[in-house]
Formats: C-alpha cells, structure tokens, sequence
C-alpha cells in the first residue's frame, strides 16, 4: 500500500498488531464498563465542551473498539494501525496539555477508569512508544509463509507484551503514592 | 544444533514471561505497600493557632439566631469539633452523615459546631436539606481567618479547657476519627505518633 513504509518479518508485524488489539480491547472494555464514569474522566481534562462529552466519550470507545477489531484481520489492519497511532498522538497532546496547565491530579482513564491512573510525563513516554509499536505494525510484512511455530511464537510474545505492559502501567500507578508519602515526611 | 536453539529459544521464552509476570506481581505488592503504610490519619496542617494553643475565642451567631461561644473554659465541659464546610464542597458532603453518627455516639463529651461563610440564603438551604438544623452553624469568614483554613474540609478539635488537641484536613471518617485518637494520645497529629513510634522502634 505505501512503498515508503520499511518491510519487516510478518510475525514481528504481527506481534504488533495483535498487541495493539488487545491493547485497545482492554481499553475500550474498561471504558464500557463504566462508561459513565469515562465521561467524567473525559470532562476533567476540560478540552471539550459540557455537552460534546458523552459524543466524544462514545466516539472515542467506539474507534478503540474498532481498531481492536481492525488491528486482527489482514485487509485492515494498516489502517486500523495508523489511527491507533492518530488516537495516541491526540490522547498525549490531551494529556500534555494538562500537564501544562498543572491539573496533574486527573485521572488518566487510560484502561478505563477501574484503576485510577494520575498524569504524569512517564504517560506520553509510553504513548510515544506505543506509537513506535503501531507504526511497525502498520509496516508492510516481507513475503514468507506463517507455519506452526509462528503461532506458538505470537501467543508467547503477546502473553510477555501484555504482563509487561501491565507491569508498566502499575509502576505509573504507584508513582504518584510514593509521591505523596514522600511529601508527608519532608512535612514532618 | 538447530535442534538445541529450539530448545533453548522455548526456555528463554519461558523465562521471559515468567519474569514479566513476577516484575508485574512484585509492582502490584509495592502498590498494596505504599498503600497500606500511607498514614490514614487527618493530614496535619502547619499554618494557624499551633496544637496546644489556646484556641482563639469568638462570640458568633449561629444561623438559627443563639450566640455561640468558641474557645475558652466550656461552660458545658465539653470539647468542641469545629468543622469548616461549605455548600459547594463535594467532600464536605459526603462527611456530613458521618459527623451527625459521631454526634450521637460521643455526645456525652463532644460537640459538633459547623462553620462556615457566604450567603445566609444558600446556607439555610443547605442546612435544611442536610438536615443539619440541630447543629450550631456560624458564619463567620473571621473563624476561617483565625484558623487560618485554606482547604475545606477542615476540622479543629479543642478540649474542654479552650486548648487546641487535633486540627487538620478531614476527607473521610478515618481523618476524623484520627483527630480524637489524636487527643487521646496526647500527640498533636496522627502523623506525629507514627513518626514517634517509628523513633521509639529505632
């Protein structure tokens, strides 16, 4: 489709993509399942007017849930993949820019707003990297066909993606406690 | 040779879940951890009339239209929680129907006195829709200055004799229990006694 995009073995094209599904499953998932409380989240960062909030907050869950479709079947993953990585950018420029405005005390509402996430810069890191992931997987695959093994190889590489994503969005989680623990004891 | 870098590439792959999931386990027990040693006390607040201080008096009207004495001797010894609140505090709120349970346990020594400012209208609203008309409730911007409150909910308790025991910024029923643990323990905050208690252990 786009010759300028660099070709890669397709399992590691593949690896990304599915990433990325079950990323944006998760997220659009946590985000139904209390999806009133998503809209609160979403009001907090105070970009959108009062009224669009429930538009967006079903726009956004919608496209997650789109691309986590997208992202599994050949014919559409590219495309699911370049606007996972539009979704990204506009979800860190949303973040920076409360960031910015010092609101750090919101709540990501990242994976939904179960785990309560607050802003921090580590946020846009890992969005950046995340986009790295999106654009790989929105890379053309070099021509090999998948056997067997190339199967068992993406099921172990989404099982070690997930648990260290997970890791990483629970260190961002803890960050801001040890935050306030520490600022208790310089107020002692 | 192939046959063992297959073997080895299973292994490692093994490894490398198996070491994803426990750094993710390990990072969930830290977060349990800070958790669990936050202090649960009331966050003790450093400006205004110290812990141990007399507390500032004043002569104020409630809403309800009796004069209500603060600081000095209580005429009813009787200790007094003063809470600052306001109609717009979503905290506050929230607090309300666990203050009128503490009233009714801790009558027998305490009294519970709301404090607050603004327009007298949306005050005597709010205290008929909280049901909060058997409360003392001033307003008076003075109190707030005196104790220096910058941050609602705010709770002050003062002994029978007028003395300062516990202040600090109250967001739920542990903060204002600690207030009273506090006072009972002699300290002036709950952040004090673990700090205390960590010196005693060391």
């Amino acid at each position: 489709m786009l010759a300028s995009v660099p070709t890669l073995d397709p399992i590691v094209v593949l690896i990304a993509n599915y990433s990325m599904a079950l990323l944006f499953g998760l997220a659009s998932y946590g985000k139904l399942s209390e999806f009133r409380v998503f809209c609160v989240t979403l009001e907090e960062y105070q970009l959108i007017p009062v009224q669009l909030v429930t538009t967006v907050a079903v726009a956004v869950t919608g496209l997650e849930l789109l691309i986590s479709v997208g992202a599994c079947w050949q014919p559409t993953a590219q495309s699911a993949m370049f606007s996972a990585s539009v979704l990204l950018t506009i979800y860190g420029f949303a973040i920076a820019i409360n960031l910015m405005r010092g609101r750090r005390d919101i709540d990501c509402g990242c994976t939904g707003p179960a785990r309560r996430q607050l802003l921090s810069g580590w946020l846009l890191i890992r969005n950046v990297g995340l986009i790295v992931i999106a654009f790989i997987g929105a890379s053309v695959p070099s021509e090999r066909a998948l056997t067997a093994s190339d199967i068992v190889l993406l099921a172990l590489a989404l099982i070690a993606v997930m648990a260290l994503y997970a890791a990483i969005n629970q260190l961002m989680v803890n960050a801001p406690r040890l935050d306030a623990l520490d600022s208790i004891m310089d107020a002692r | 040779m192939e046959n063992l870098l297959v073997v080895s590439n299973l292994i490692l792959w093994v490894l490398v879940i198996g070491l994803g999931v426990t750094v993710l386990a390990l990072a969930r027990q830290v977060g349990v951890l800070y958790e669990r040693i936050a202090p649960a006390g009331a966050l003790m607040v450093l400006q205004g009339p110290a812990v141990g201080e007399l507390a500032p008096q004043f002569e104020l009207e409630a809403v309800s239209g009796e004069t209500i004495l603060l600081g000095g001797l209580s005429q009813a010894k009787k200790s007094t929680l003063l809470f600052f609140l306001s109609p717009t505090c979503p905290v506050c709120n929230t607090l309300i129907p666990i203050l009128k349970s503490i009233q009714r346990s801790e009558s027998a020594w305490l009294d519970i006195v709301f404090a607050s400012d603004g327009d007298l209208g949306t005050q005597k609203a709010f205290i008929t829709k909280k049901d909060i008309t058997s409360f003392p409730y001033v307003l008076s911007p003075q109190l707030g200055m005196a104790y220096q409150v910058a941050k609602l909910p705010f709770a002050v308790l003062v002994d029978e004799h007028g003395v300062i025991r516990a202040k600090g910024l109250t967001n739920n029923r542990e903060h204002l229990e600690s207030l009273f643990s506090a006072m009972e323990q002699g300290v002036s905050s709950i952040q004090e006694f673990m700090s205390n208690r960590q010196q005693g252990a060391a």
